[in-house]
């Protein structure tokens, strides 16, 4: 199947587009302030947000500031460029013995912003602006000044919307990437957090950082995946999704090999943890890597309530995934080959609801199961408004109208409402929906070959998950390849002072070592506290 | 090239042991004394177990295939293993059809066997095309769910109070000599079996861990086969077990508590399943290993092939009862398992022994090994 699509990928051959994005540059800033502003002009295409404002400053000279209306703070640019430039340059330089270098003596006297960039080459120029910077010409400089001035409009940190938590901190990720990173440097107070920048994409320029610890991070996995972003060719990246689809391991497969987060104490515990966070602009979602399939199952709430708790709460997760994937194929299975596995008194019950029912099994759970998904599609798109609609609809109509009517029976519907809940227990969204894609074809088989067909199926599951990596870690580990350390955190969780180690696939090696072995809680003196 | 560890080892062991096994009571000619068989086939095979790791730990980095071809010439070394090849998948084969019948007469009685067995082939071919170290991992993720359901089904027909220890009596009614009798030509299923590890415990990354894990996933194989013998006498009795087709099955259908959980047939058949899976593909894997050394070529290519031949030939026998009895006609009339599962081996081991105490003279500077 991959082949066969590579080889469709590579039967055509696209014309390269390099030359023609960057449109024709002329390479170098002019000394002619005029043939400068109408370069601009021209390559924005007159876009009426591209301010170029000119004036006669320091000296009398002319000035042109240029800037994008909305990504820059309209105050600076008054108060800390052109104020200065117009009004107290000329006394600033007064003072100076000699003839000045206007240049250098705007660059280092009269800018009063946090910092300044010179600027050779219009595509520089262009790029300093989309940052938000506004860029300093004047008439026989060969070189422009930036001056940092960036502020826009953007969502505050909020409660983020998926992945909620009752105990824990409630803010989340935002859309800006400098929010993100400045999210996680107050969470983690280290030198060694490091942060690698690339700009991907090449007409959208996104910001991407690669975020790790230096030193608990494997640093293969860095290189890793400092390269498969590099190796990445394409005009746009809008979403951590894109990413996740060039650099993911393994294209045909249901399961993601990155997670995908919206909160900072889950990217920070991972960090330290040694893996790896991507950071996107424009996206409160980070990806994480490399992953093991049974973090899905962990919400970062895990490591704030008692660790029985979570432990239990942890294999209820796998047990409602596993339900969610098989339970519609094992009632097909159950009715249609192996009625005797049912208790004598439901048999009875189960018979006498089917009865009426004109359709097999299976052809009545893929229609309640569609319906479903056709709900719960619609419940996610449809305005908020109308929302109570939906679930009366869904309820009333299909749910009970349908029992009713004699098309599905009633334990039908227990089946499939039972399995779209368990659907929703996993914390990971996106292996969910690896559940909701699987249990078709798991239904299938249990038509065709019952329990023998539902045990195949996921026999060929785990063989294909076996064969998964994620960035070089086996997807089943902590199990399969067995890790007997690791698996304190992970069907179940150990107290915190027990997990002495960090996962040992996961970190570098030679630096999985988390506390002191042992620093138990002292019980020495319990009994007398108590008495007193 | 590829490695496994020791846990994937134990658990390969484990899963390729208890196999087939269940379905067939050991020594059931012995009456009652039928697990005293087992014991005592356990305690042979250990011995059998034993001089196989002898064999490995003087080779450590060579499988059986290179054995024959090392100590017994290119042409004769050949030969052999490609007659190792023909068993190999002969016993893959068994696997086969054991299990398409099986699955026919009990929870599938209407849907081809055709159908059932080519399914379990594709998976067999599917899992050893992603690489041995995928298929030994797969071992050990079902392991721990395959020995925690033989445990809650022994617990619970002793809960369910089927356990009747008086079927076991008389012990050794007519003393030790037809149990050694039994013995002697029972051994080989499964606990002789334990050769095929020849060509796998070359891939084991711990080689100080090997036998440990050899011995000790062995004897928790033994303990199971031997307590569902047990079980299966004492629910049964002897003459029900000897008359019985899968005795294991039988016993299971008379679990009944608190009218819940009973009639677990179904869900015993999907853990024959995974026993029997496992223990087929292994038996093609150590095929299509043999012929990639016979044949220079990587053994995924073989795959499809040889699969394609199991596949086939399991159709050759037109019922199950045939097909038993052509197993019992190969390895009693034609000798087939002492003579590949004890006496080569053993032949090979001396040859070794010979070998390394006489060295033969040099005659290249340089010996190739």
């Amino acid at each position: 199947m991959y082949k066969f699509m590579k080889r469709l990928a590579k039967k055509r051959e696209y014309p390269q587009q390099h030359a023609q994005t960057d449109l024709l540059l002329p390479e170098k800033l002019s000394a002619s302030l005029v043939q400068n502003t109408e370069t601009i002009a021209s390559l924005t295409g007159n876009s009426s947000d591209f301010t170029v404002r000119s004036f006669h400053g320091l000296g009398g000279m002319t000035f042109a500031v240029v800037f994008i209306d909305g990504l820059t703070d309209s105050f600076i640019v008054n108060e800390n460029i052109v104020k200065p430039l117009m009004q107290e340059a000329d006394a600033a330089a007064a003072g100076q013995p000699g003839g000045i270098d206007s240049f250098a003596f705007v660059k280092d006297r009269v800018l009063t912003v946090g910092s300044t960039n010179t600027i050779h080459t219009f595509t520089d120029l262009m790029s300093t602006l989309y940052g938000g910077h506004t860029v300093i010409l004047a008439e026989g400089w060969q070189h422009g000044i930036s001056a940092s001035s960036s502020k826009w409009e953007q969502r505050g940190v909020e409660e983020p919307a998926t992945q909620t938590v009752i105990r824990g901190p409630k803010e989340g990720f935002t859309e800006n990437i400098g929010t993100n990173v400045a999210l996680l440097r107050r969470k983690i107070k280290s030198p060694r957090l490091w942060k690698i920048d690339r700009k991907i994409g090449r007409i959208t320029r996104t910001d991407v950082s690669v975020m790790y610890i230096n030193g608990i991070a494997d640093d293969t996995v860095v290189g890793e995946v400092l390269e498969r972003l590099d190796r990445i060719d394409t005009d746009s990246i809008l979403e951590s999704g894109y990413l996740e689809e060039f650099i993911q391991d393994k294209t045909f497969t249901p399961f993601p090999t990155m997670i995908n987060t919206e909160r900072p104490d889950s990217v920070a515990a991972a960090l330290l943890e040694g893996q790896v966070a991507l950071l996107v602009d424009g996206t409160p979602f980070v990806l994480l890597l490399p992953i093991t399939f049974f973090k899905f199952f962990i919400a970062s709430e895990d490591y704030y309530q008692r660790f029985d708790i979570s432990s239990f709460l942890r294999i209820l997760r796998i047990c409602a995934f596993t339900i969610s994937m098989v339970l519609p194929s094992i009632y097909i299975a159950v009715t249609t080959y192996h009625q005797e596995m049912i208790p004598t008194t439901l048999l009875v019950s189960l018979a006498a609801q089917r009865e009426g029912i004109p359709f097999p099994a299976f052809f009545e759970a893929l229609m309640m199961e569609v319906t479903f998904e056709v709900l719960r599609e619609a419940g996610v798109r449809l305005p908020r408004a109308i929302g109570s609609a939906i679930s009366i609809v869904g309820a009333l109509v299909l749910g009970q109208a349908a029992v009713e009517a004699g098309l599905v029976s009633a334990a039908m519907v227990i089946v499939v409402a039972f399995t779209a809940i368990s659907s929703f227990v996993v914390p990971a969204f996106n292996i969910a929906i690896a559940a909701r894609l699987i249990r078709f074809v798991l239904m299938f088989l249990a038509a065709t070959m019952g329990f023998f067909g539902i045990m195949s199926g996921l026999l060929f599951l785990i063989i294909h998950m076996l064969s998964i990596r994620s960035f070089g870690v086996p997807y089943l580990a902590p199990v399969a390849p067995l890790v007997p350390g690791n698996l304190k955190d992970s069907v179940f969780r150990a107290p915190w002072w027990m997990m002495i180690t960090r996962p040992r696939l996961i970190s570098k090696k030679g630096s999985i070592v988390r506390q002191k072995p042992k620093p138990r809680p002292d019980r020495s003196g319990d009994e007398s506290e108590r008495k007193t | 090239m590829e490695r496994i560890s020791k846990h994937q080892l134990a658990a390969m062991i484990i899963l390729f042991q208890i196999g087939s096994t269940p379905l067939f009571e050991i020594g059931i000619r012995t009456g009652q004394n039928a697990w005293i068989v087992v014991i005592c086939n356990m305690l042979l095979g250990c011995l059998l177990l034993l001089m196989f790791l002898a064999i490995h730990r003087k080779e450590p980095d060579k499988n059986l295939n290179e054995l024959f071809i090392h100590y017994f010439g290119t042409v004769a070394g050949k030969a052999l293993a490609l007659f190792y090849v023909l068993l190999f998948i002969y016993e893959s084969m068994r696997n086969l059809r054991d299990f398409g019948d099986l699955t026919v007469l009990t929870i599938l009685p209407r849907t081809p066997i055709s159908l059932i067995m080519l399914v379990m082939v594709a998976l067999s071919v599917y899992a050893l095309k992603k690489g041995i170290e995928i298929f030994f991992r797969l071992a050990e993720f079902i392991v721990a769910g395959v020995l925690f359901f033989y445990l809650i089904l022994i617990a619970m027909t002793f809960v369910s109070g089927l356990v009747h220890w008086k079927r076991l009596l008389p012990v050794m009614e007519n003393g030790v000599r037809p149990i050694l009798l039994e013995s002697s030509e029972s051994l080989w299923f499964p606990f002789g079996q334990m050769m095929i590890f020849l060509i796998f415990w070359k891939y084991a990354a711990d080689k100080a861990g090997v036998s440990k894990a050899s011995l000790r996933a062995y004897f928790t194989a033994g303990f199971v086969i031997l307590i569902t013998s047990v079980i299966n006498i004492s629910v049964l009795g002897h003459q029900f077990t000897d008359i019985s087709t899968v005795p294991l099955l039988q016993t299971v259908q008379l679990i009944q508590i608190a009218d819940v959980f009973e009639r677990f047939d179904t869900l015993v058949i999907m853990l024959f399943y995974a026993g029997i899976y496992m223990k087929a593909t292994l038996w093609l894997l150590a095929a299509v290993l043999g012929l990639s050394q016979i044949f220079p070529v990587g053994y995924r290519t073989f795959l499809l092939p040889v699969g394609g031949v199991i596949y086939a030939t399991a159709f050759l026998p037109p019922s199950w009862q045939a097909h038993l009895e052509f197993g019992e006609t190969v390895a009693t009339r034609f000798m087939m398992n002492p003579i590949f599962l004890g006496i080569i081996p053993a032949v090979l081991y001396a040859v070794m022994l010979l070998k390394i105490r006489f060295p033969p003279r040099r005659r290249y500077a340089n010996p190739r090994p």
